[in-house]
């Protein structure tokens, strides 16, 4: 596929335009991306409300009957339901890692093997989630593997 | 990380162990027969015989439940419970052995736990290939994936 990049002016708004024959799942794929780089969440910090781009959530996690967003130097208190946030963002390369991780698959630097069938998944910004063992034959298949 | 909240039901838990113990008996019957034929081709076994497959099932699957943790158990801590759940199997099975009378000298009780040793790593061992060959493939579909 050939990209081609064209400059606008800063009156014009930016915007992709995909030339393609078909709308097939490649494409699909480079649309739910874009899509993905504006999207934005509700987080909160202590009591103060703040937009997260959903492209710097590392993971999310469930403690304690709360959700947690994990940026590189942030933590933010979520108001929706871990299950909530998979059905929302599976499309955007979001995958539940364990029973309370959900993790960003574009934030995971490499994986290992961490015994028993599990794996140790190093993120970006150096820290480990656990993708237990149940939850590896789904990521192999997201994959494509 | 901030703990994990979301409960591993025991139950669940104790089903996927219900479903190896029947595994492992399978298993046991089928080393007694294919061993039977092959060695004592003319001993016959009493119908009490079909029992051990069973009950040595339960002795191998019961250190298992060293494994269960209501959160998800880091590296570390599934490398010490996998290090106790040898030590556990090792005593159990020798514990079994002596019970029923084939623990007859040390030697036989050195090999036993040499064997269950060896069949431990070996496991381990595949087991290991087996998830470091999946993990390059998942690092090679991530870095895909990044770029």
């Amino acid at each position: 596929m050939r990209v081609r990049i064209e400059k606008v002016n800063k009156k014009e708004e930016e915007h992709v335009l995909i030339r393609c024959c078909k709308a097939n799942e490649e494409v699909l794929e480079i649309i739910d991306f874009i899509k993905s780089r504006d999207d934005t969440l509700l987080g909160y910090e202590d009591a103060r409300k703040c937009q997260i781009p959903l492209r710097d959530v590392y993971y999310f996690e469930g403690v304690d009957n709360k959700v947690y967003a994990y940026l590189k130097n942030n933590v933010y208190e979520i108001k929706n339901k871990l299950y909530e946030l998979e059905e929302i963002y599976s499309t955007k390369k979001f995958f539940r890692c364990s029973k309370s991780v959900l993790v960003n698959l574009l934030k995971i630097e490499s994986v290992k093997p961490a015994l028993n069938g599990r794996f140790n998944a190093k993120l970006l910004n150096g820290e480990q989630v656990i993708i237990s063992r149940s939850y590896v034959p789904e990521l192999k298949k997201i994959l494509r593997i | 990380m901030k703990g994990m909240n979301v409960k591993l039901s025991f139950i669940e838990f104790s089903k996927k162990l219900l479903k190896n113990y029947f595994i492992i008996v399978t298993g046991i019957t089928m080393a007694i027969a294919f061993l039977g034929m092959n060695m004592y081709p003319n001993e016959r076994i009493p119908y009490d015989a079909f029992l051990s497959p069973l009950i040595l099932g339960i002795v191998a699957i019961l250190p298992s439940y060293i494994f269960y943790s209501k959160n998800e158990l880091t590296f570390k801590q599934m490398l010490f419970r996998k290090i106790l759940h040898f030590i556990l199997l090792v005593i159990t099975q020798l514990g079994f052995a002596y019970v029923t009378g084939l623990l007859k000298n040390a030697e036989v009780t050195f090999l036993l736990a040499i064997s269950v040793f060896a069949v431990y790593l070996f496991t381990m061992g595949i087991s290991w290939i087996i998830d470091s060959k999946t993990a390059i493939d998942i690092n090679r579909e991530l870095k895909k994936m990044r770029e």
